[in-house]
């Protein structure tokens, strides 16, 4: 397990500078969007971890249950991080509309 | 124009120095290289041991009294009241069933069966078995003084001096774990949990010819006397010894009765030894399995674990997986104090091993009481009760001791980190969740054939 726990590390940091490289890079990352993909990195890393140490104690049905079941939350994350700017933006424009309501 | 583009591209080079083919700023450089050593140390967080070793960590409460309620009509527990004694002393209702398990148990009585059943789990439950019921005389129903468990021993004539009670704590600590225990907690010695009368040998004043074997069947014959001793303790060390997962999780298999034997063979084993150092150390010690004192209070005023709904400790690393001996002395130590961490709390919302129970002999009430289930159960003790009665019959008809309540508890897992945060959220509102969690992950299954043919064909 020493060994997974090592390639975990590394997956958790190449997570990042990828989100780093091709996305901060590119000026599509916000502080929202920071924090949404560290929650979901770190949500990922649980979840592989879960299912290896099930598998490491055989217990197959945790660990397809984990999968399942973290592995959905990890999409919703996923998703919600990459909406979430989109998600502000209408926010905040609906504010607007109710705060400066267009004369006819 | 061309030149005064080129300038400011120098400019902007130098008030913001890239490094890379990308342009990577080095602000930014260092702002996620820290971003990077938070998530590395979350992932070095999941891999390191989660508080829980120590007995002493997060989620555990110590307490400065005994944490289980008790009332004035608690009296000292008296042996002859013991269903296995009930049965040896020829209690019509129990005695053909102690019989009938002793019988299967020590192969008089052929047990019935398919897989799980078989000569190879016979075979492992006898050599489990071999050194209790060869060395120690099956001590096990709570004989007091045989085999390894004699109470006499050569006591060195030099005491050695501990410089402090916290220090004979410390050295007593580490020879038990030494010397084989797998957790060592120590209790004050309390005479309420010392039985008023014990059963000393099965058949004291016969000859070799004359002996009932009380390994092969109810011996009616019983000498029992006012448990005394030969010196005034002070201290019990009590020891946790973690019976095999995957042979408890067979149960209520042949496999399952032989990781209960493999620590029944320990326990003496352990005892002795640690009897034998403090004697050698000039104290007086009385190592003691199943026999002279109740075993779980001991360990819960140890620090050892929390009581739970079968009625036996729940301990915060092996859950219930455990058996447990003890060394009672008059080594002036200092004790540990009693811990909780959410057990009861737990037991109320989960009645996972009461559902289980073959037998229904697990109690169902919400909250624990002062009832009693059986006349063996202690009076005075807020608790669930367990029928005993109920119990033993199952044993009857297994040939085993059962232990699928023990399978079952969610509490009996692996140490391991994800077990150890399942555990901290039995301490949360979402623990009456837990169970249902539990089974969906597909933990604590009960299926004989399938986990006898796991345990032989696990790499160890």
């Amino acid at each position: 397990m020493t060994i997974f726990w090592i390639f975990l590390g590394a997956l958790i940091a190449s997570s990042v500078w990828f989100l780093y490289f091709k996305f901060e890079v590119a000026d599509k990352m916000s502080i929202a969007r920071w924090v949404g993909a560290a929650i979901s990195v770190l949500w990922g890393s649980f979840t592989i971890a879960w299912i290896a140490s099930s598998l490491a104690e055989g217990e197959a049905q945790a660990a397809g249950m984990g999968l399942l079941l973290f592995g959905a939350i990890l999409f919703g994350l996923i998703f919600l991080t990459i909406r979430i700017d989109v998600i502000k933006s209408k926010g905040l424009k609906s504010n607007l509309d109710k705060t400066n309501p267009v004369k006819s | 124009m061309a030149l005064e583009n080129e300038n400011t591209e120098k400019n902007e080079n130098t008030e913001a120095p890239k490094i890379g083919s990308k342009g990577v700023s080095r602000r930014g450089f260092l702002k996620k290289s820290v971003g990077l050593g938070v998530g590395a140390a979350g992932a070095a967080l999941l891999g390191i041991e989660m508080p829980g070793d120590s007995g002493k960590a997060y989620g555990i409460t110590e307490h400065d009294t005994f944490p289980v309620e008790m009332n004035s009509e608690y009296k000292r527990y008296d042996q002859r009241g013991n269903v296995f004694f009930r049965g040896y002393g020829g209690e019509k209702q129990i005695m053909p069933m102690l019989n009938e398990y002793l019988g299967k148990k020590m192969g008089v009585i052929p047990t019935t069966g398919g897989e799980g059943f078989g000569q190879l789990e016979f075979a492992l439950r006898g050599a489990a078995w071999s050194v209790e019921d060869d060395i120690n005389d099956y001590h096990a129903p709570g004989y007091a003084g045989l085999g390894l468990y004699k109470w006499e021993g050569a006591i060195s004539p030099n005491k050695y001096q501990f410089s402090s009670p916290d220090e004979a704590s410390k050295i007593l600590k580490k020879a038990s774990l030494f010397l084989g225990a797998d957790k060592v907690g120590i209790a004050p010695y309390d005479d309420r949990w010392i039985y008023s009368y014990s059963i000393v040998t099965p058949d004291l004043n016969k000859t070799e010819g004359q002996k009932l074997d009380h390994k092969n069947s109810a011996s009616p014959d019983m000498v029992f006397q006012e448990t005394k001793f030969p010196f005034t303790p002070t201290n019990v060390l009590v020891f946790v010894l973690e019976m095999d997962f995957d042979a408890i999780n067979a149960a209520p298999g042949i496999l399952e009765h032989a990781a209960v034997g493999n620590e029944y063979s320990d326990m003496g084993n352990i005892a002795h030894k640690v009897a034998s150092f403090i004697r050698l150390c000039g104290y007086n010690a009385i190592p003691c399995g199943n026999d002279t004192g109740l075993s779980v209070p001991m360990a819960i005023h140890a620090g050892l674990g929390e009581l739970s709904r079968i009625g036996i400790l729940v301990t915060p690393d092996y859950g219930p997986r455990v058996r447990l001996c003890k060394v009672i002395t008059d080594l002036p130590m200092t004790p540990d104090k009693p811990i909780t961490f959410g057990v009861k709390e737990f037991c109320t919302t989960c009645m996972k091993c009461a559902d289980a129970c073959p037998k229904q002999a697990i109690s169902r009430e919400k909250e624990p009481s002062f009832d009693k289930a059986t006349i063996s159960t202690s009076a005075g003790v807020k608790r669930w009760s367990l029928n005993c009665e109920k119990c033993i019959s199952n044993w009857a008809e297994l040939g085993s001791d059962c232990a699928v309540c023990i399978a079952t508890c969610p509490y009996n897992k692996h140490k391991e980190w994800q077990h150890d945060l399942a555990r901290v959220g039995t301490q949360t509102p979402a623990k009456s969740l837990l169970r249902y969690f539990d089974e969906l992950f597909g933990y604590g299954k009960i299926d004989t054939v399938q986990k006898t043919k796991e345990f032989w064909n696990k790499k160890s």
